[in-house]
């Protein structure tokens, strides 16, 4: 029997590949096999000549850098963050997710040798100790969604206790809050919720933890005494979207406070073409890629611009409201749009990038 | 291919020609019966011997040919046997017309009679049953017969199987006059194809709607004009507000250009308030005109009103 605590998605996962590199006594594989018993172990066998779509994870040793700039562009303003690679794609299946056009196939990845990634981060660490980092585990995969399977993250933030010029942003939407147990300091660590209309996280989510319980973990970790972040990315437009995003932002404000907030992030939809394409055919009663999308100065499509600024200068209204101020920005947006909405860019912050950092190691 | 039997001179009246298996009955054209006529029978047409009958199995044109030069037939017997060894025999004798068009035809032969092909035989028609085209050929089977004259003339093809094979069968039926009358350019009816999809998955794609369009048809437009009228009018529906804004935004543009030789474009989606001047000058006195043109227009300020543009 899978470990019953395990969520649905989880326990549904009834292979598990293994690098031969990767040591039996690997901590990663030792962690998934006491989880998942049951699963068939397949050491050495490629995942990729899996006939069916069934979820099978794969605990890979990596060989390239686990540490990473954020694929911004430079038409738009980047938030200069680094990612922390350490696994691709995520069951959770939320219909407008990038990584279903980003990554050749939807399998589990898990990067086990996660002692090579402690050594990477402490010679980077050390080698720059006046350099803060700004760093996140969620870029293209959730950053607690198998936490339950691996301990991953709380075993990269008990490695990174003792580093003080990092901090680590567990990007998510689902709520673990296992990664803090037994830490003797938790300020390293950013959490972050992605939050959504309800009625997005209705339809395009299924599979995350509900608006509730995401900003009720956010409200345990203001009590344990860190900040968190929260990411409003993608804000999705659908008729009716100015009652769902005025309902998550008061919902928001029911259970923190503008000074529990690090930084919130808005990004609207946004994707290459061919992430319409798939969505399409793998979330066919997902309607909003039917919305006014037009090419952007990256290539990418983006809502038409006046539409964009009805929803943005919407959301700011009432955020702005409940109090919080510069902690709002941008995930990919123009000066234009900035100017507009907020009247000021980031130059007027000292950079996108450092002014993230300032709230984030504030 | 089984064995030929004899050869036999045969009058045309003695041989069934409109035989099922017979899938792309053609008429020889004037050149075909000349040469035909200069040159003789060189080769012999194939038939069968069943029934009390002689039943043709290739050589169509020819036999049409010959009855109206009033000649006799060289036709080769060959051993009788099933229809769909008849189709596979006339398929491979007639390798050379392999339109799709021609390959529809086949596919409904071998669909309708007692037919099924094991996989080799699909191979020697050159199909895998495995490909997408496979599946976009077997979606055309669905669709009525007289469907298949619209690949013949070209105003469809198989490739735009992944696109048809969305609408329904009431909707294919709208749109089918739409694609009989004209034949679409390929980049205006992916267009068609493309918006239309997207209003059906909104919703858009009803009675009324229909009726808009079929106004089109009824108008007697050039095909030209047909095209741009219906295309803008389902891309008004599909972007709401970007067309208004465009519209607003040229007719803007054209006013501050207005008696000057230069065009002003703003071709980003209001993305950024970037523009494109242009005009075309032949010598220094229209160099200089031009420039002074353009300092009037510098005067208006083209970005006076970008704000304007920016409401939804
Ligand atoms: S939680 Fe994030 S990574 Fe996972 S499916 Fe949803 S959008 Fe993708």
């Amino acid at each position: 029997m899978p470990n019953p605590s395990l969520p649905a998605y989880l326990q549904a996962i009834k292979k598990v590949f293994i690098d031969p590199e990767l040591p039996s006594d690997n901590p990663i594989v030792q962690r998934v096999k006491k989880n998942l018993p049951t699963a068939t172990l397949l050491k050495g066998q490629d995942p990729k000549n899996l006939s069916s779509s069934e979820p099978v994870l794969l605990l890979k040793k990596f060989k390239g850098k686990f540490l990473r700039f954020c694929p911004g562009t430079r038409f738009y303003n980047c938030c200069g963050y680094k990612i922390i690679h350490f696994g691709e794609n995520c069951p959770l299946d939320c219909s407008y997710c990038i990584l279903q056009a980003y990554f050749q196939d939807k399998i589990l990845k898990i990067w086990g040798n996660i002692e090579d990634l402690f050594l990477e981060l402490d010679k980077t660490l050390k080698a720059n100790p006046k350099m803060r980092y700004r760093t996140g585990t969620g870029e293209f995969t959730d950053s607690l969604v198998l936490e339950p399977l691996t301990g991953y993250a709380h075993k990269l933030l008990a490695f990174l206790q003792d580093y003080p010029n990092i901090k680590i942003e567990l990007k998510s939407k689902v709520v673990d809050l296992s990664w803090a147990k037994n830490l003797k300091r938790i300020d390293h660590v950013l959490p972050a919720w992605s939050l959504n209309s309800p009625k997005i996280v209705d339809t395009e989510e299924k599979l995350s933890a509900s608006l509730e319980e995401r900003l009720k973990a956010a409200q345990t970790c203001v009590q344990w005494g860190t900040k968190v972040a929260l990411h409003f990315d993608p804000l999705i437009y659908y008729p009716g979207w100015e009652k769902g995003y005025q309902r998550i932002v008061e919902m928001i404000f029911d259970y923190l406070q503008a000074k529990d907030i690090a930084y919130l992030s808005l990004g609207s939809f946004r994707g290459m073409p061919d992430l319409f394409q798939k969505i399409a055919q793998n979330h066919p009663q997902s309607k909003y890629i039917y919305e006014e999308y037009v090419p952007g100065l990256d290539g990418k499509l983006r809502l038409f611009l006046p539409l964009r600024l009805k929803l943005f200068s919407f959301l700011i209204k009432a955020l702005k409201k409940g109090g919080l101020d510069r902690q709002i920005y941008y995930c990919m947006e123009s000066n234009m749009v900035w100017e507009k909405t907020l009247g000021y860019t980031p130059a007027r912050l000292g950079g996108l990038d450092k002014h993230l950092e300032n709230l984030a190691f504030a | 291919m089984k064995e030929p039997k004899s050869l036999k001179i045969l009058s045309p009246e003695e041989i069934i020609i409109d035989n099922p298996w017979i899938f792309w009955k053609e008429q020889g054209e004037k050149k075909f019966l000349q040469n035909l006529k200069k040159m003789g029978q060189l080769e012999p047409v194939l038939v069968i011997w069943q029934k009390e009958n002689y039943f043709l199995v290739h050589g169509y044109k020819r036999v049409l040919a010959l009855k109206k030069l009033g000649k006799k037939v060289l036709a080769l017997e060959i051993e009788k046997t099933s229809p769909k060894t008849l189709g596979l025999i006339y398929f491979l004798l007639n390798a050379e017309k392999r339109s799709e068009y021609h390959l529809v035809k086949a596919l409904r032969f071998f669909s309708a009679a007692d037919s099924t092909l094991a996989k080799e035989e699909w191979a020697l028609l050159g199909l895998n049953p495995k490909s997408p085209f496979w599946d976009h050929l077997h979606f055309w089977l669905t669709l009525p017969e007289y469907w298949d004259d619209l690949l013949l003339q070209g105003h469809l093809e198989i490739s735009q199987v992944p696109w048809l094979s969305q609408f329904s069968t009431e909707e294919l039926e709208f749109f089918y006059p739409f694609w009989q009358r004209i034949k679409w350019t390929k980049s205006n009816l992916r267009t068609l194809l493309t918006l239309s999809l997207e209003l059906k998955a909104k919703g858009l794609l009803g009675a009324q709607l229909k009726q808009e369009l079929t106004l089109f048809l009824e108008k007697k437009l050039s095909p030209q004009d047909l095209q741009t009228s219906l295309l803008q009018h389902l891309r008004k529906l599909r972007y709401p507000t970007l067309t208004l804004a465009q519209e607003k935004l040229a007719r803007y543009l054209t006013e501050i250009s207005k008696g000057s030789g230069w065009k002003i474009q703003h071709p980003y989606h209001l993305e950024t308030p970037g523009l494109i001047l242009q005009t075309q000058v032949n010598n220094a006195e229209e160099l200089n005109q031009a420039i002074q043109e353009l300092k009037d227009i510098q005067k208006q300020n083209p970005w006076r009103k970008w704000e304007d543009f920016l409401h939804a």
